[in-house]
């Protein structure tokens, strides 16, 4: 399949580039731990490349400097070039850096030569050849998630999951080419397969407001996303991305410093719940590492009888 | 500022009747009244670009969610016109200090958050391998590189382009 002018990396790939960004390594491990695991029960190994970079930062790198947010971008889409492999990106951020910029890279090709030209500087070209995928788009296209449903050896039944999309695995939506704007269902899917119950709620589309220099905002619009959630009677919300769970897991503790309401509903990146499902401890899921604890969604499934 | 010639046509910029879809669809907007991309749109274009990029720029705002672009009926694409905006702000040194901070940080560690000795003792207590050195030496070449951005459909590299040329 050519999406997007990306070519895919099979439908097949046993082996893939993690590009794990910079948030998740650094502060919100339980996503790469969750990841590791999802993948290894999978059968999918993860090549080791040369080093990464921040994708880098489509919002604050990219106002600062355009060019210098292609150059760093085209050094990563070259380091996974070089793989032959399907770059997975673990963020919606690092995803739509590196899709926008592999777009603009390959639509013209004159940029692509003045990006080059810089790049040789460092001993890399990059000839527009990377595919990139979201964890999301890629579990989704290359696993599927009738494979997912015939790993999972503990369903979540009972679980009710509310998906949160956010922006940045859905648009430009002629770049990222992964599901409707309005009403997207690929995450959905993917919860189901878990065995877990989605639940719909009118703010699964809305934007955290992280990418915003007001975090007064940001934390107006989690709010709403919070209140949407916890009134469709939510166990836990399911997020994609990083900055989302930045956004919503310490932002629910800053709304309830400020004397706002105290929400408490976990927030989990989808590997954890498929971690979960697959089998793992709630230590092997990543679950102890979050300040809104995690584990006690485990009450709502298996009759809560679950071993750390 | 010649702003109006560093827009590409093709890219509609022109066709903007501001019907206010991007307002209405601007999560910033639905929480700030200082933040109107239909205004800013209009300002860029037809009034006076440079009051947008001044210190405390309601640009900042802008959590860049492509919303306005997705449900523009016109494709005047706000948001490409907001990161030119913002290009031009950084550039004047007028972008808030937290651009230059990201930036700084990702040249010299790789990384847009800080990574420390802590960071890697706390990923081995989890079982994870440690993170790889930042290829520094490069990022700080491709940092201290003078533009040469070529003609190009991207509103940021034109600008990249008109500002090697001066």
């Amino acid at each position: 399949m050519i999406a997007g002018g990306i070519v895919s990396g099979g439908d097949d790939a046993r082996e893939i580039a993690l590009f794990t960004g910079c948030l998740i390594p650094t502060k919100y491990q339980q996503a790469e731990i969750a990841a590791n695991y999802f993948l290894s029960r999978l059968g999918i190994t993860v090549r080791d490349t040369d080093a990464f970079t921040c994708c880098p930062d489509p919002i604050y790198f990219r106002a600062g400097d355009t060019f210098n947010w292609l150059t760093v971008a085209a050094r990563n889409l070259a380091v996974a070039e070089k793989t032959g492999l399907p770059l997975v990106s673990l963020c919606s951020g690092c995803n739509t850096t590196l899709r926008d910029a592999h777009h603009i890279l390959t639509e013209d090709s004159a940029n692509l030569e003045a990006v080059n030209e810089r790049l040789k500087s460092i001993g890399y070209s990059y000839t527009g050849g990377a595919s990139v995928k979201h964890f999301i788009a890629f579990s989704r296209d290359n696993i599927g998630a009738e494979k997912i449903a015939a790993t999972v050896t503990r369903k979540l039944t009972g679980l009710k999951v509310a998906p949160f999309y956010g922006c940045h695995i859905l648009k430009p939506s002629r770049i990222m080419q992964f599901d409707s704007v309005r009403f997207p269902s690929s995450l959905d899917a993917l919860i189901r397969a878990l065995g877990a119950e989605v639940l719909q709620y009118s703010k699964m589309t809305a934007c955290c407001a992280k990418g915003s220099e007001s975090e007064d905002i940001s934390l107006k619009m989690v709010d709403e996303i919070l209140s949407s959630v916890s009134e469709a009677g939510a166990d836990c919300i399911c997020v994609v991305c990083p900055y989302c769970y930045a956004a919503i897991e310490p932002g629910q503790i800053a709304i309830a410093k400020a004397g706002g309401k105290k929400y408490e509903i976990p927030v989990l990146f989808y590997a954890e719940l498929a971690a979960l499902a697959f089998g793992a401890s709630p230590d092997e899921a990543g679950l102890a590492l979050h300040r809104i604890k995690a584990d006690k969604i485990i009450s709502r499934i298996a009759g809560g009888k679950i071993d750390r | 500022m010649r702003f109006h010639s560093q827009l590409p046509v093709e890219e509609n910029r022109f066709s903007c009747f501001q019907c206010g879809k991007c307002v209405s669809v601007c999560p910033v907007a639905s929480k700030s009244p200082l933040f109107n991309p239909r205004q800013i749109v209009l300002t860029a274009l037809f009034g006076d670009p440079n009051s947008l990029t001044q210190r405390d720029s309601p640009i900042w705002l802008c959590a860049s969610c492509f919303t306005c672009s997705e449900y523009c009926p016109q494709d005047v694409n706000p948001i490409g016109i907001i990161y030119l905006l913002k290009n031009l702000s950084a550039r004047a040194g007028t972008a808030p200090e937290s651009v230059s901070r990201l930036i700084d940080s990702v040249v010299k560690t790789g990384f847009s958050t800080s990574v420390s000795e802590s960071t890697n003792s706390r990923r081995r207590r989890l079982g994870l391998s440690d993170i790889k050195p930042a290829p520094a030496a490069e990022l700080g070449r491709l940092a201290s590189l003078s533009h040469k951005m070529p003609e190009s459909t991207t509103p940021e590299a034109r600008i990249s382009r008109d500002e090697s040329a001066k």
